[in-house]
């Protein structure tokens, strides 16, 4: 290989070979050199001269173990070369012969920490390469010089994971495997550049000192004594989040801070890591650099322990006067910098919190004592309104949901405390899938805490009980919601899919054309190829009353979302003035059977708005943007995902129509879309609304062969019921259509049948029960005559169709 | 080679890293003492254990007050005046360990050839 590229001879190659070398005996040449002073002691001790031939030669091991440690262990980077070893990791280097193939490469890759960390965190590493690399060392030079150019993005170091992406780059079918992976070069990136992260934390965690600033740091500020009591001291708890993703607000913190006592109001979601910024400013100010004003160093960051302070006030005015201790301590101290975390609690009278605005107004407008209050969006625009005079007496610091890039960063930071805790081991991937689903599924928090959340309930999903994988999260948010969030994975759920006309069609008679475009679209999300960012499927079913639209929404929910309890339904006769869109968009806790609660609650199901025709233009207006974007905005503010639902609205507008169609013999595919165009010009729907809709189906009569379909997928339901009796119910033909000719109302369309089916049946079946001419494993046969008796004349027919 | 490439890096980098993690040790220290900021402080009230009770306005609760404070001063007075001197001594010990260590650094390698040196004269200490 060219030596201008890997020199295995240079100086640095030569010395990574020899701290690995020594690497497995550092321990017992550090023992063999220590036992020979101490048997050299012992030898002089004994009168014995040899004792200062092992004295002075135990001096060669101690000097060789000092090499190691001093040098060899961790060898730096040359600047001033430009070749490949001079700035591969040691750990690497040290492994590589003359003329490194890239198979050999990869073997090597897997001996090292950096390599198994990809391996391990990205599922790819030297076990793939080494069964697609090649053995030519001539193709090594590609790599080398991909790496090093990869290299010079990342500060100049040739670690595992820059190899690994070099590697990837000179893949032929690199698309496929990044593919296969859910992976980009960027998130190799992004993996190198967090490796070389942690390798740095580690090194500067061994070089810092326990008490900064010195024994006598705190002995001329005050005595807290109350304030340790109620508080605890954020000064050497550390921090798991990264300076780099809130550095501008810890500097507005410094800044404020630096230039003057008053309160500062840390203001953002819950979630957004108000907590954590505080913890990094300690943090911070206990590590100060040349960045923070002098005044600041050392100044400790005390967070009151609200809940302590409300247990131990039980008198009335007891949490005042601890409070108003605790703040006299804190300025009596000097160094203190009190932080009110949640402070919405002292600032409202109820459970778990009292109302002491009245002691921290004067304190926070006088401004002499440094505090810092962390608030929610909510609570601070309530407490504005209470109390303008402390909202405007605070310096604000807005703290943002954090984007994707920041999010990884903040999770990257977060998992090996995790891992510390569940003793799991969690992929990139995992971290990425995260994000997304969070940002999805999981409500009333703000990234980056949405997603650790997830990434916390993942760890129950773990693969192999260790590995958290993108499938752990997808798990973990299908167990927590219902919604299947992957492409349709098992033999059985894709063998449904494929036959889900027949599925629902056990259930439904006829409307061939509504449950294929149903279908179809289950079947598009399911594969993936739909887009993302709408519901699952977005229908219109028009035509009358009884003639399957219900009862398709009931049996897509049945059949699909798994049971009809996964069905929301909306009467949206109950939604015909404009007020009413209130109640669509309310807020859980106000409204449980408000929309957008209720898919909050129940991502994953059929939203079923009946009889649609009836609904304000307001609540319409407010429909456009589910049925668009899938979202809709809740009273808070919320983005409410009906992304994984599918959006059935049925009408019975113009079924006059539809019926006057059959009647003059067209058939649904000739007048369907004249039909559309009437109810447009009708004015009953906008023409904006309707396009909204991924299709728009138009449900016509049963016809009399169907009917008597629907007789027996009814006599089937009365047949499952009586099965505990041991009773099979058969119905002679001629029965069967005098049970059509009587259930069937042309206003009501087939919905009487059931009542109609029923009562005939069951009540011959009571009758010849109680008479014991049926005995159980009998099999009874209803004729004309049994059921003409039972539903007697057409009135009375009337009157159980009409339900009385 | 090996011992050739010992050899120069003793008496070349390690020697500069030996003097720089001595240098790193010895900036600990002062720091833990901080006797720059004890001294300044010297007389500062210690933990100021009274410094918010400025009294009720009477002559008795100020001079308590006052009395508070004089105890406090003269007890910070005396743990930092304490601190300081034991600060001193360690860091000066510390600073002749760090000598001895930097000038005996040099020896090490002779170490060898001195043993064997003595191991023929043959001498021992006799107690």
């Amino acid at each position: 290989m060219d030596k201008t590229l890997f020199n295995w001879h240079s100086r640095r190659a030569r010395l990574a070979r020899y701290g690995h070398a020594l690497r497995a005996w550092v321990l017992v040449i550090t023992i063999l050199s220590a036992a020979l002073i101490i048997l050299g002691i012992f030898a002089l001790v004994a009168g014995l001269a040899f004792g200062w031939l092992l004295i002075g030669f135990a001096a060669l091991p101690a000097m060789v173990v000092q090499w190691y440690n001093y040098e060899l262990s961790a060898l730096p980077n040359e600047k001033s070369n430009s070749s490949i070893d001079a700035v591969m990791d040691t750990e690497l280097l040290s492994l590589l012969s003359q003329n490194p193939s890239p198979k050999e490469l990869a073997v090597r890759l897997n001996e090292t920490n950096g390599g198994l960390f990809f391996e391990v965190r990205f599922g790819l590493g030297g076990g793939f390469f080494k069964e697609v690399a090649t053995d030519n060392p001539a193709d090594t030079a590609a790599i080398f010089n991909e790496a090093l150019s990869i290299a010079s993005q990342v500060g100049g170091r040739v670690s595992p994971g820059v190899i690994i992406l070099a590697m990837v780059r000179q893949l032929p079918m690199k698309q496929t495997v990044l593919g296969h992976l859910q992976l980009s070069e960027d998130d190799l990136m992004t993996g190198i550049i967090w490796y070389h992260r942690l390798h740095e934390l580690a090194n500067k965690s061994k070089k810092q000192t326990k008490q900064p600033g010195g024994v006598g740091r705190d002995w001329s500020f005050g005595w807290i004594p109350t304030l340790q009591r109620f508080g605890v001291s954020l000064a050497h708890g550390g921090t798991a989040s990264r300076n780099d993703v809130r550095t501008a607000q810890v500097g507005q913190l410094i800044g404020t801070l630096g230039s003057g006592g008053g309160t500062i109001g840390i203001i953002g979601r819950d979630g957004v890591g108000k907590t954590e910024l505080v913890r990094e400013l300690a943090n911070t100010l206990m590590r100060p650099d040349k960045s923070v004003p002098r005044g600041l160093w050392y100044q400790q960051v005390f967070m009151l322990d609200a809940s302590r302070i409300l247990s131990a006030g039980n008198e009335r005015g007891a949490v005042e006067q601890i409070v108003g201790a605790i703040l006299g301590e804190a300025y009596a101290a000097k160094n203190i910098i009190v932080c009110f975390d949640n402070a919405e609690l002292f600032f409202q009278d109820g459970v778990g919190s009292v109302d002491i605005s009245n002691l921290l107004t004067p304190i926070v407008e006088a401004g002499r004592l440094r505090m810092i209050m962390t608030i929610d969006e909510q609570n601070f625009l309530r407490i504005s309104k209470q109390a303008p005079a402390l909202a405007n007496s605070m310096t604000r610091v807005i703290v943002q949901p954090t984007d994707e890039k920041d999010t990884i960063r903040v999770l990257e930071d977060h998992i090996p405390f995790l891992e510390y805790k569940r003793k799991n081991t969690f992929m990139y991937q995992a971290l990425k899938e995260a994000y997304r689903l969070s940002q999805r599924y999981v409500y009333d928090v703000s990234m980056p805490g949405q997603a650790i959340r997830l990434l916390e309930q993942s760890a129950e999903h773990a693969e192999g009980g260790k590995l958290v994988s993108a499938r752990s999260v997808a798990q973990a948010i299908e167990h927590m919601t219902g919604v299947k969030t992957g492409a349709a994975a098992g033999d059985e759920e894709r063998e449904m899919l494929l036959n889900l006309e027949a599925r629902i069609h056990e259930r439904m008679i006829g409307q061939e054309r509504a449950v294929s475009v149903v279908a179809d679209a289950l079947r598009r999300a399911r594969s993936g190829v739909r887009n993302q960012n709408r519901p699952v499927g977005t229908f219109l079913f028009l035509g009358p009353t009884g003639v399957g639209k219900t009862e398709l929404a009931k049996s897509l929910a049945e059949v699909y979302f798994g049971g009809e309890q996964n069905i929301i339904r909306l009467d949206m006769n109950e939604f015909v003035s404009p007020d009413d869109v209130a109640r669509l968009i309310a807020d859980g806790a106000d409204d449980a059977g408000s929309l957008a609660a209720q898919v909050m609650k129940q991502p994953f199901s059929v939203v079923l708005l009946d009889e649609l025709e009836k609904a304000h233009s307001s609540v319409l207006t407010t429909l456009l943007q589910l049925l668009d974007e899938g979202v809709l905005r809740d009273v808070r503010g919320r983005e409410v995902s009906f992304r994984d639902t599918v959006v059935i609205a049925t009408s019975n507008a113009g079924a006059s129509r539809i019926q006057e169609y059959i009647q003059r013999g067209y058939t649904l595919q000739q007048f369907e879309e004249t039909f559309i165009n009437e109810l447009i010009s009708g004015h009953i729907f906008h023409p904006e609304f309707l396009n909204r809709f991924d299709e728009m189906v138009v449900f016509s009569p049963l016809s009399k062969p169907e009917l008597l379909q629907v007789v027996d997928l009814i006599l089937k339901g009365v047949n499952k019921n009586l099965a505990e009796q041991q009773i099979t119910i058969s119905v002679t033909p001629d029965a069967k259509e005098y049970l059509v000719e009587r259930g069937y109302d042309p206003r009501l369309g087939a919905r009487p049948m059931r009542r109609v089916v029923q009562r005939a049946v069951e009540s011959t079946v009571a009758k010849l029960l109680l008479s014991n001419a049926a005995t159980p494993g009998s099999v009874i046969e209803l004729t004309k005559e049994q059921v003409e008796a039972v539903l007697g004349p057409e009135q009375q027919a009337q009157a159980i169709i009409s339900g009385q | 080679m090996f011992l050739v490439g010992l050899i120069t890096w003793w008496y070349g980098r390690g020697w500069i890293e030996q003097w720089r993690r001595n240098g790193g040790m010895f900036m600990r220290t002062l720091e833990f003492f901080s006797v720059g900021q004890l001294a300044a402080t010297l007389f500062s009230p210690f933990r100021q254990i009274s410094a918010g009770n400025r009294g009720n306005g009477s002559f008795a609760s100020a001079f308590s007050a006052f009395f508070d404070r004089l105890i406090s001063r003269i007890v910070g007075a005396f743990v930092r005046g304490f601190t300081i001197i034991a600060g001193v001594i360690v860091i000066a010990l510390q600073a002749l360990y760090v000598a001895v260590i930097m000038a005996f650094w040099w020896f090490v390698p002779l170490l060898p050839l001195v043993g064997f040196v003595a191991f023929m004269i043959g001498w021992v200490p006799r107690g």
